[in-house]
């Protein structure tokens, strides 16, 4: 004959177990710092990329600031001093003679048909 | 509370992770705000100090962010993140009682009634009735009082809500020893947490 197992007594500690587990279910969230993301990004190495690239862009800025107030180039072009090689057109010395013969010979004259030719040709 | 429970996402941490993974930085910052609340309280009732608490929690997701690609699926991806924070987490409490000589959470757990944290949050607010404060505090020290092997699962169970197979999955135990580690814990809590309940319910010594 099966008999029916009796109902096993509430345990002494029932409630306080209720009460306990009630307590840590509700203890608060431990909050989280505002530089929370912050602190992980800096300590996966971006941190350290993202101020080289800072320094990168400040000293690309600072040449670029230097380089547009810079003076203005000016080429130094060494000129010889010319007052040494003064001439006293006083005492230039006498051109020499030369004769021209081109000069005194008689020009070819030459005919208008020579000049422009003869019409109809 | 705050549990694991991540509110019906629309894009599953899986999801996220695969897409961080592709090169989707934006994806590891949405898995960091899903999951940096629930871990830093676990890691923080656990350990039971707040700045050693920041510290493994973001170490936690420094780990993600560096060794995601080893997440194989076999788990789910919370199991696996609380498992990364409660290695972390163990290996802090190791390393303070190398070096100090004692448990992290003796020195907590001196009789230092003032709140554990301490950083101002006009927000915040941790617990809305004196009383609760008072138990809230009450209950983190004698916390702090259990053994760590069972507070450990205490906390992932009545705190974080985890189910027993996750807890047996994340501490790599057996499920009868996950109880049975529940169970004892709560004992020990019990024990601590008899003044309170009397101051609670108003039972005097006699009547017990």
């Amino acid at each position: 004959m099966n008999s029916i197992l009796p109902i096993p007594p509430v345990p002494e500690d029932f409630n306080q177990q209720v009460m306990l587990r009630a307590w840590l279910a509700e203890l608060p969230a431990a909050p989280v710092p505002d530089n929370f993301d912050a602190g992980v990004v800096k300590r996966t190495g971006h941190g350290n990329l993202w101020v080289i690239n800072s320094i990168l862009l400040a000293v690309a800025i600072g040449l670029g600031v230097w380089l547009a107030m810079a003076p203005k180039v000016v080429a130094v072009v060494h000129v010889p001093d010319v007052r040494g090689s003064y001439v006293d057109l006083t005492r230039l010395p006498p051109a020499p003679h030369t004769e021209q013969p081109a000069i005194n010979r008689r020009p070819v004259r030459k005919s208008a048909r020579q000049l422009f030719g003869r019409a109809g040709y | 509370m705050e549990s694991m429970t991540v509110k019906a996402p629309s894009i599953s941490d899986e999801q996220l992770l695969q897409s961080f993974l592709q090169g989707n930085e934006k994806s590891f910052q949405d898995l960091m705000h899903r999951y940096r609340e629930p871990i830093l309280s676990f890691v923080y009732r656990f350990v039971g100090d707040y700045d050693d608490a920041i510290d493994i929690a973001q170490e936690t997701f420094i780990r993600l962010y560096r060794f995601g690609h080893t997440f194989q699926g076999e788990v789910k991806f919370s199991t696996w993140l609380y498992t990364i924070a409660a290695n972390l987490a163990r290996t802090e409490l190791k390393r303070y009682r190398r070096r100090h000589g004692t448990l992290l959470k003796n020195v907590f757990a001196k009789g230092d009634d003032s709140d554990s944290w301490d950083i101002p949050d006009e927000q915040y607010r941790p617990d809305e009735r004196v009383d609760s404060t008072h138990i809230s505090q009450a209950v983190q020290k004698a916390l702090m009082k259990v053994s760590s092997s069972y507070r450990e699962m205490v906390v992932m169970r009545d705190i974080q809500q985890l189910t027993y197979e996750e807890i047996a999955q994340i501490t790599g135990t057996e499920m009868g020893t996950v109880k049975s580690r529940i169970n004892r814990g709560r004992l020990q809590l019990q024990e601590q947490l008899r003044d309170l309940y009397n101051e609670v319910f108003g039972i005097d010594e006699e009547q017990q």
